[in-house]
Formats: C-alpha cells, sequence, structure tokens
C-alpha cells in the first residue's frame, strides 16, 4: 500500500518536474511570438518578413562628420564589428522603425526628444569608439550631420536625400533640423 | 557559432544594449576583452566535455548557460545570431531533459566500477540506457514548431499574403543584398504608402533594414539570380515555404507527419543554405536528430531482408534489443 502511494507520488512529481521545466522555456518564447518582438535568445522571427517589391524604397543612414574647413563621411562601422552590425544597432535601438510595433524593439510613444536623447548618447559614444580607436582623425570636427539617403528604382543611384540633425560636438546634444525637407 | 570567430569588443555605453535575460540574472555585463576571450576558452572546454559525456548535465548546462551570454554579448550591439536562439536553449534544456546520460563517459566509468564490484551487466545495455522518455522529445518538437510557426506568421504577420508574389524572396535569392556589396552593404527598406504621421523622423518613414545574403560562390549566385528571374519558380518556393512554416506544428501529430515536416525543414535550409549562404546547420542537425527514428528502423526491418539480417547480427554481437 505505502508503496503504491509511493510511485503515484513519483510518477506525479515526474509530470510537474517536466511541465515546469517545458513552461519555464515556453512561455517566454511564446510570449515574444504572441507580441511580435524580439531579444535574444527570444524570437519571433522576423526575418525576410517584411514585403520588398517592386515599390518598395531602399535608403541609407549616412554619418557626415562637419569639420573646420571641410566634410568627411564616417565610418558605419566600428573596430571589431561589422557594418551590418553597427548599422542594424544603430537602426534597431537608437533610430528605431517608423512602425508603431516593429519586431526589433519597440519604443513606445516614441518622440522628437526620446530620438534627440538616443542620439545624442549613441553619438557621443559612437566618436569615443572612433577616437580610441583612431579609425579617424576627429581634430576639429564640429559637428556629425545625419542624413537619410534614398535609393531610386535602380537601387544605385540617390534620389533623394534628408537631413535629420546634427550632433553637435560641443554641447553634446543632438540637435534636429528644422528646415529639413525632402530634396 | 559555426564561422563566427569569439572576438571581444569594446563596449561604450550607448553602442550596445542590455539584453533582456540580462536585466534579470545577476551576471556582469558587458565584460572585458580579457574575460570575454577567457570565456571563450571555457565554453569550448564544457562544450567538449558535455560531447564525450564527462559530468554530462552540468557541462551541458554550463555550455548552454555561456553559449547563451556569448550570443547575448553579440546581440547586444547588433548581431542577433537566429541559430543561436534554438541551440543555447536546447543545450540548457538538455541539462534537465531525460536520457541525455546515455552513450556517455559517465555511463562508461559507471559500469567500469560495477564491473570491478562484480556486478556483471552487459557492456552495450547499460552504456545506451534507458529509453528516451517521450516528454524531451516532444519538449523539442514543441519548441521546433513555434520557431518555424512564428517565421510563417512574421511573414503574414508583416507583409500578408502578398509575401506569396514571390518578389520578397526573390530579392534575397537574387542576391541583391550580398553581404559582399563593397558600399551600403546594410541597406532599409519601407513600402511606399507609409502613413505621414510615420514620417516625423526623416520625412521618409524607414520600416525595417533588410537581411543579408551571405553566398560567396559565383556560381551559386548566378543560379541565384537565374532562379530568381523567374517568376513562376519564386511564387511555387514563396508557397511551399509558408505552407511549411505555418504547418510546421503538424509534426506533433508524430508519425510520418513529424518525419515528413522535419525533412521539408531541413531541404528548405538545404535550400537557403545553398542560395543565400544560410544553411542554419545547426537547425538541420537537430531536425534530422528528431526524426521519428524508432518507426523509420521498423519500417525498414519489416520490408527490407538486407535490413532485418544487419539488425539480427548486431542484435547478436552486442547482446542488445534493437527491434523491440
Amino acid at each position: 500500500m505505502q508503496s503504491k502511494l509511493m510511485n503515484t507520488v513519483y510518477s506525479t512529481a515526474k509530470k510537474i518536474y517536466a511541465l515546469v521545466i517545458m513552461l519555464v522555456f515556453i512561455i517566454p518564447n511564446a510570449y515574444f511570438v504572441i507580441i511580435g518582438d524580439e531579444d535574444f535568445p527570444f524570437t519571433c522571427a522576423p526575418m525576410f518578413g517584411h514585403y520588398v517589391g517592386d515599390e518598395t524604397q531602399f535608403y541609407n543612414f549616412k554619418f557626415i562628420g562637419e569639420f573646420e574647413s571641410k566634410e568627411e563621411f564616417l565610418p558605419p562601422k566600428l573596430t571589431n564589428v561589422d557594418e551590418l552590425s553597427t548599422m542594424r544597432f544603430f537602426f534597431i535601438k537608437v533610430y528605431s522603425s517608423c512602425e508603431e510595433t516593429p519586431p526589433f524593439g519597440t519604443y513606445k510613444n516614441d518622440n522628437w526628444e526620446k530620438l534627440s536623447n538616443r542620439l545624442s548618447i549613441y553619438f557621443k559614444s559612437y566618436l569615443k569608439v572612433l577616437a580610441k580607436n583612431q579609425q579617424i582623425n576627429l581634430a576639429d570636427l564640429k559637428s556629425v550631420r545625419l542624413e537619410v539617403w534614398r535609393y531610386g528604382k535602380d537601387k544605385k543611384e540617390i534620389d533623394a536625400k534628408n537631413v535629420v540633425g546634427h550632433y553637435d560636438i560641443t554641447s553634446q546634444k543632438f540637435i534636429k533640423n528644422e528646415t529639413s525637407t525632402v530634396n | 557559432m559555426e564561422g563566427k570567430p569569439i572576438v571581444a569588443f569594446d563596449f561604450f555605453e550607448g553602442t550596445f544594449y542590455q539584453p533582456i535575460l540580462l536585466r534579470f540574472v545577476p551576471v556582469p555585463f558587458p565584460l572585458s576583452v580579457e574575460q570575454f576571450n577567457t570565456l571563450g576558452i571555457i565554453l569550448f572546454i564544457t562544450a567538449f566535455l558535455a560531447s564525450i559525456g564527462l559530468l554530462t548535465r552540468i557541462m551541458l548546462f554550463f555550455t548552454g548557460c555561456i553559449y547563451l551570454y556569448i550570443e547575448m554579448s553579440y546581440a547586444s550591439f547588433g548581431t542577433f545570431d537566429h541559430e543561436a536562439c534554438l541551440v543555447s536553449q536546447l543545450l540548457i534544456f538538455m541539462a534537465f531533459a531525460p536520457g541525455v546520460g546515455s552513450i556517455s563517459l559517465d555511463r562508461v566509468i559507471r559500469w567500469t566500477i560495477y564491473y570491478f564490484k562484480k556486478k556483471k551487466l552487459n557492456f552495450f545495455t547499460y552504456i545506451i540506457g534507458e529509453p528516451p522518455v517521450a516528454w524531451g522529445i516532444r519538449f523539442v518538437l514543441i519548441f521546433l514548431s513555434l520557431i518555424y510557426f512564428t517565421a510563417g506568421y512574421s511573414k503574414v504577420r508583416y507583409t500578408g499574403w502578398r509575401w506569396l508574389d514571390g518578389k520578397t524572396l526573390s530579392y534575397y535569392v537574387s542576391g541583391e543584398p550580398s553581404i559582399f556589396k563593397k558600399i551600403d552593404a546594410q541597406r532599409f527598406i519601407s513600402e511606399e504608402n507609409i502613413p505621414e504621421s510615420q514620417k516625423w523622423k526623416d520625412g521618409f518613414g524607414v520600416q525595417a533594414h533588410h537581411y543579408a545574403n551571405f553566398q560567396a560562390s559565383p556560381f551559386k549566385q548566378n543560379l541565384g539570380k537565374f532562379i530568381a528571374s523567374v517568376p513562376a519558380i519564386m511564387i511555387g518556393l514563396s508557397i511551399f515555404t509558408l505552407i511549411f512554416e505555418m504547418g510546421a506544428p503538424t509534426m506533433l501529430l508524430g508519425g510520418w507527419y513529424r518525419i515528413v515536416v522535419l525533412l521539408m525543414a531541413i531541404s528548405l535550409h538545404q535550400g537557403i543554405g545553398f542560395f543565400m549562404g544560410l544553411p542554419f546547420y545547426p537547425y538541420q542537425k537537430v531536425c534530422f536528430l528528431m526524426l521519428d527514428w524508432e518507426l523509420i528502423v521498423k519500417t525498414l526491418y519489416k520490408h527490407f531482408e538486407l535490413f532485418r539480417k544487419l539488425v539480427s547480427y548486431l542484435s547478436l554481437k552486442l547482446k542488445i534489443s534493437i527491434i523491440n
């Protein structure tokens, strides 16, 4: 009798153990699938999910260093980190998608003030890394202009450029370009 | 981690973010260059010990956790390795799952101890251990179903059924977003009809980054370009992809459903590997291992005389029962 009871307890404990272990893994993964977001190691697998067709517009972000007497493109990659990673990080975690709920992380009620803060922090750090790695001579650098370039239908030539704003080295603030319009 | 060097990065506030798990688990993050490299060496040691089955569960746990941590570090500055999502979690899961101690050095050591204590146990029967418990396998199948299903669901979620027109697939297969482009390898995309309210940042409204094509072979690139130019093939492959991904949970029905769906998964990864250089080998390996091998072996045993002879020979030689 006692042995039968022990067997039942043991068998129930094993079932509970199995259920707990499975749920510990499945619940957070299912949560990210449901909300449509990703944060390693959880993913809603958004790869290749956004439509690319004849009417799709292609863009690029350009960091342009405004020096005392010249303008120069700043590298889109940091040493040790490839261009894809650097620019994806910039887009996903700093600039953020124009969608309200993108699959790469969401900034709720995003506005210019929040974006400006994120860009200020980013450019301050980005320039620090560039200076440390001596990727570019930053002496006489006054500001960094952030532009978005749109490609034409041939996906090669640029057909429009827009200035988002510029990061001012002295004030360490990202300032919106009030006159920004599509060229 | 295949093909990816273990290198350390200079973390500067503002050029990385802290992944969600690391906000809940009190471990130091980010690590210094030296600490990160040391962690890489420890990963190789624990992974080696786990693979030979010495202190199997403990080593699996540490391998999974360290791998997860390293991949989280990569993800923190923009390299989100979708292959590692599955593998890192499965390694940790295996540390708690039944049956992982089978065919391990741990069992060989225990058998040796029994041998010297004069306990007569069949070597192969003891090493193989108990048959795997169903819930461990079921969990892996549920996990795979979830991941494949969400891949299909994301396509419908962000694109709708337009994804079936084959144009998105054609763009990626054609090699246009090749990582080997000298300038502007990473581009960003948006639909043409972005609402004005979403254009406040830049006047355009940028929706997403595109993914990259990693195929380096000129032959495969050219073949990719060719099939990408045939709409019928692209539509067919798009339909196949979406049906497979959204229908992946049917593998939970078991039997031949499981085998067919997992073989479709392997063929899908083979295709993506061929045309885009993204073979997702860890997924292929997991799918291969998760095939219903009991059913396959029983079917072969039933229909092929040569296979029956082979099984009988092995059963006799190893003194174990292969077919119950």
